[in-house]
């Protein structure tokens, strides 16, 4: 019943996702979940010749495809998918992947003819990379999309979701507390990790009460999207093609870490992070997720995010999945795994009608404001 | 579907003050920005460049600020429980129920919320100065056959939201609609233009479309589309959910149209006040009630056929008069107006007599309604209705769910109290500002009275009259007038002097602003006007913000509420623009509809299906509450100066060149996105980074 896969996310713009569905179904993906999001990066603009110059943070539309794979073709999938969909050309997309643990895995099939006839050949994408998923009050996330962008950080990829907890517990009066949540996606090297993590609840005070959540996921392997500029290009190969061809001769990424061993040493320590957490996410038909959420809160988890997705599948014998999906996200404490998974199972999260898929991994380091911190 | 929580906390009064407060304040503060824009241009058009002064100052002031708790509620009730009511629906139907009952309910829908939403008034309004000789038909249309044109409007929006729903299951796209449909009203209006009884009706019809879709039936009917078709198909381009309120802005005109074409047989032709009242007896069909039909005859016709249709009608024209002036209260129920009432009363020595002895009563007590619950009851039936079929479809159906219903319940609450707050508030403050910037509005191009500035001169002496001449002879006299700023002169008119009380009446005319009649400096003013009030306006329509909002939802932040508002905002003022030339020209409306429906077919052709759908949607969206009431006593104040009889088309003009800007910014995102994705092609020489030969 419970499986270790690999979650592969692709994060690209939303004109090369046609690509993306075709590179999927050429690799015997027949499931997939797509969410709306959007990239952010920045744009300078030069006026009155050169005198005057303006940044602009340039928003454009942008898919994530979300798809689970055995572990055993992780490589030939990333592989696959880097070459198919030319990531290795900045300003495409991003694609990583992350270990899970499925509950209800039956759902997923695959064409095993099509996978196992992908060619093998050398890992393109990088391990040394770490995901930081940032909640925070929508229309806020502004601060933190600048900050990664002029720190040079990554491209971010923003999601609308919305937020249950806290508010769900007041009576009518919670329609005052604006629900919806802006998630913010970034993927970071492995070493700047801390640093940056740190950076955002600085800048976005998320350690203080009400401002928001953040949360650090491992990665497995990736290959980021670089470009997060846009201007007149000056040299014959502009700076993300630079960085992308020594990534690719390094084989990783730590020869461009923005912060030095002694700074981080000498920072760490000063904030008070929550360790050795667990993340579940719950995959829905539309309409079951917020029961199930409810409950999972009355047995005592602290809050959960719901995002609308679009299911699509290549196989029509699973009808009872519907194209119009829910995910929620819901970080919690290690030895609260079991009650809350049990609570979802309860809640017929595993029915077909639902036709939910349960998966939990590891989070590391979570920020936000808990009222216990206080002596 | 939230079940009820266990752990339910319970907050403290002074806790939910400090929740409450700026969740309040944040509101009325976006809705003060929306409105104050067009307010304060109002204000400042007519004080600084007409000169007149406004009147009614804090019955305005009272009326405005109505408006912006009204709309701050309303968009509120909006947003927490129609939409999500709607949403609710649309997700829950097609996986209950068969297709027959979706279309079924689809059909019903769409014809419950036309009949809630005062469309006809909105339309009435626009008709209110229609002479009923010169245009029967419409006059009917308006009047004696109001039922006809509710139920063909209401026929019209049924079928619409039943094709868009149909449209989104089989995934169809909405360009072939457009394609077939907008050319075909085209050809459709240029029959009218060749039929001299049916051509005043093509305002009337185009109107209609853009009017039906109002603030309650658009974002219900956006969000059940949006839920349908994301049930249905997922992230489906061509079923994104929008679409039917294009639909809905399209089928009214098509089915007002037949509807006037196949009524035009049974109504009187067009002829001379007086051959038209003694010739017909089917005249009184077209008015709405007896008494109305009497008033008219008897305050248009002149003297001789009056006496004879009296007779005929065996209205004792003495005794009618005795009775209104026991019960001045019944005046309304026989004359639209007031001046009618007094050209009937002045027309006649013996009722002249009998009026002037009574004024005091008759223009002294002031006839007033219960505003507030009448503007309740309004918005009672357009909200109440529409929301209880919908609730009781979900609780009802089987397997079906209403969930948050106290979110939804407080929404309906608040939408209603809301838009009656607003509509009091357009009548008594917008509307009012509105109408007298309206009929201020020609002093641009030529000169006007000053409405309400009529002055006495007493004991007035004839003597200190000066004559003079025009260039080509023509004899005028006038006369010096001592003011505060100085010696000012005034035309003298003999009819303005009493002679037996010595007495001198005269308005104060002012304009036009760029000093000449008719001169192109002044239209050109009056169409700037008319192009920052339409954009002002837009600003605050409560419809396009539920869309702009759910745009924005929809494209997670990369089509704007604020883009789609500016652009939107841009393209009325462009259409109210052209609404004014019609009216001071009097240019037949299809001649203006043409060349802009013609660019737009080109561009749908080439735009890609999300813009297209965005775009036509947001036409149908811009008019609305706050817009409507504006533009029309706009159109009619000019048009009472410049001898038009109608406001129509305005509307129709504003709805089409929305369109045209949105379709223009989203080419504009197209090619950006082009751009852009050739931009990632650039590689370091025929040979990429990983090794291979790149394919292009």
């Amino acid at each position: 019943m419970c499986n270790k896969m690999i979650k592969v996310t692709c994060q690209v713009y939303t004109w090369i996702s046609d690509l993306v569905e075709k590179s999927l179904f050429e690799a015997g993906i027949v499931n997939y979940h797509i969410q709306s999001g959007r990239n952010v990066v920045i744009r300078e603009k030069h006026y009155l010749g050169g005198l005057i110059t303006k940044t602009k943070y340039e928003n454009d539309p942008a898919d994530i495809f979300r798809f689970f794979i055995p572990f055993e073709y992780e490589s030939a999938i990333m592989n696959h998918l880097i070459k198919k969909c030319e990531f290795h050309h900045p300003g495409r997309g991003t694609v990583f992947t992350e270990e899970v643990t499925l509950y209800n895995s039956e759902l997923l099939h695959f064409d095993f003819d099509k996978l196992n006839s992908l060619e093998l050949s050398d890992d393109l994408a990088n391990s040394g990379f770490t995901g930081i998923s940032c909640i925070i009050q929508r229309g806020l996330a502004g601060i933190i999309i600048k900050s990664v962008l002029d720190m040079g950080f990554c491209v971010p990829t923003v999601t609308y979701g919305e937020g249950g907890g806290f508010r769900e517990k007041l009576g009518l009066i919670r329609v005052a507390i604006p629900s919806e949540k802006e998630v913010v996606i970034l993927t970071v090297s492995k070493i700047d990790a801390m640093e940056v993590m740190g950076i955002l609840v600085d800048i976005a005070r998320l350690d203080q009460p009400g401002k928001g959540f953040i949360y650090m996921f491992p990665i497995r392997k990736a290959f980021i999207n670089t470009r997060l500029f846009r201007g007149t290009l000056k040299q014959v190969a502009s700076t993300e093609q630079i960085i992308q061809a020594i990534d690719e001769i390094k084989g990783n990424n730590e020869w461009r870490r923005k912060f030095s061993e002694s700074e981080l040493t000498k920072r760490s320590g000063r904030r008070k992070y929550l360790k050795k957490m667990i993340n579940i996410t719950v995959f829905t038909n539309e309409g079951y997720i917020g029961n199930i959420i409810n409950q999972a809160m009355n047995d005592g988890a602290g809050g959960a995010t719901v995002y609308t997705l679009d299911y699509k599948s290549f196989d029509s014998d699973y009808k009872f999945v519907l194209p119009a999906r829910e995910m929620s996200d819901l970080v919690i404490n290690d030895n609260q795994k079991d009650g809350i998974l049990q609570s979802l199972i309860n809640s017929g999260t595993l029915t077909t009608g639902a036709s939910g898929i349960i998966e939990t991994s590891q989070v590391p380091l979570v920020c936000t404001y808990f009222a216990n911190h206080k002596r | 579907m939230f079940t009820k929580n266990k752990l339910r906390i319970k907050v403290p009064f002074k806790q939910t003050l400090k929740i409450l407060l700026p969740y309040i304040t944040s509101k009325i503060k976006f809705q003060i920005k929306a409105v104050s824009i067009i307010v304060l241009y109002l204000v400042f058009f007519q004080i600084f460049i007409l000169g007149i002064p406004v009147q009614q100052t804090l019955i305005i002031a009272g009326g405005i600020a109505l408006v912006v708790f009204g709309l701050a509620f309303f968009m509120e009730g909006l947003i927490i429980g129609i939409m999500p009511l709607g949403e609710y629906c649309g997700k829950q139907l097609p996986r209950k129920l068969h297709l027959v009952f979706i279309l079924f309910f689809a059909f019903v829908i769409g014809f419950a919320a036309t009949l809630a939403e005062p469309a006809i008034s909105v339309l009435n309004a626009a008709g209110s100065s229609v002479k009923p000789w010169e245009s029967p038909l419409l006059f009917a249309l308006l009047n004696g056959y109001s039922l006809h044109l509710i139920l063909s409007i209401c026929i019209g929006v049924g079928l619409a939201v039943l094709i868009g729903v149909l449209r989104f299951i089989y995934k169809w796209s909405l360009k072939p609609f457009i394609y077939i449909l907008f050319p075909s009203l085209i050809l459709l209006s240029l029959y009218l233009l060749f039929n001299k009884k049916l051509l005043p009706i093509t305002g009337l019809a185009w109107d209609s479309g853009g009017i039906t879709t109002g603030p309650v039936t658009v974002p219900l009917i956006i969000a059940l589309g949006i839920g349908i078709s994301r049930v249905i198909s997922g992230s489906d381009e061509n079923a994104s959910g929008l679409g039917v309120v294009t639909l809905a802005s399209a089928f009214p005109i098509i089915t007002v149209i037949l509807t006037a074409i196949v009524l035009a047989g049974s109504i009187p032709n067009p002829a001379g006040v007086d051959d038209f009242f003694l010739n017909h007896k089917e005249v009184e069909k077209i008015f709405t009630t007896k008494e109305l039909y009497t008033g008219s005859f008897l305050s248009h016709c002149s003297h001789d056929v009056r006496e004879e249709i009296a007779t005929r009608e065996q209205v004792n024209q003495k005794e009618l008069l005795e009775k209104l002036i026991a019960n001045p209260l019944e005046i309304t129920s026989y004359f639209k107006n007031h001046s009618d009432f007094e050209k009937w009363a002045f027309q006649d020595a013996t009722l002249y007599q009998l009026y002037t002895d009574n004024k005091d009563t008759l223009t002294g007590e002031k006839i007033r309604r219960n505003t507030f619950i009448k503007n309740g009851l309004l918005a009672v039936r357009a909200i109440l209705p529409l929301s209880l079929l919908l609730i009781l479809l979900l609780t009802f159906l089987p397997g079906g769910s209403l969930p948050r219903r106290d979110e939804i319940a407080l929404g309906v609450i608040l939408s209603i109290i809301g838009m009656t707050l607003f509509n009091i508030g357009i009548e008594k403050g917008l509307s009012n500002l509105g109408s007298q910037v309206g009929i201020t509005l020609p002093a641009t191009f030529k000169t006007i009275d000053i409405p309400g500035e009529k002055k006495i001169i007493k004991d007035f002496d004839e003597s200190i009259v000066i004559r003079s001449t025009t260039a080509s002879g023509e004899k005028k006299a006038f006369f010096y007038l001592e003011e505060k700023s100085g010696y000012k002169q005034i035309p003298f008119d003999k009819t303005s002097f009493n002679e037996n009380k010595k007495e001198f009446i005269y308005t104060a005319k002012t304009g036009p602003v760029t000093g000449k009649n008719n001169s192109i400096a002044g239209f050109f003013l009056l169409i700037i006007f008319a192009f920052i009030m339409g954009y002002s306006v837009t600003l605050a329509e409560p419809a396009l913000n539920a869309l702009g909002i759910t745009l924005e939802e929809i494209t997670v932040g990369t089509f704007t509420r604020k883009l789609l508002i500016q652009s939107v905002a841009i393209g009325v003022g462009i259409g109210m623009g052209f609404g004014i030339v019609r009216i001071i020209f009097d240019i037949p409306l299809i001649v203006l509809l043409i060349p802009p429906y013609i660019v737009l077919l080109g561009l749908t052709f080439i735009s890609e299906e999300k813009f297209v759908t965005i775009a036509w949607d947001s036409a149908g969206v811009t008019t609305g509450p706050v817009t409507v009431p504006l533009v029309i006593s706009m159109g009619l104040g000019v048009g009472q100066q410049t001898g038009v009889s109608d406001g129509f088309g305005i509307l129709a003009l504003s709805s089409a060149y929305p369109i045209l800007t949105v379709l223009i910014v989203g080419l504009f995102v197209q090619h950006r996105q082009n751009v852009l994705l050739k931009e990632s092609y650039i590689t370091n020489g025929t040979e990429n980074l990983i090794g291979e030969k790149k394919n292009v």
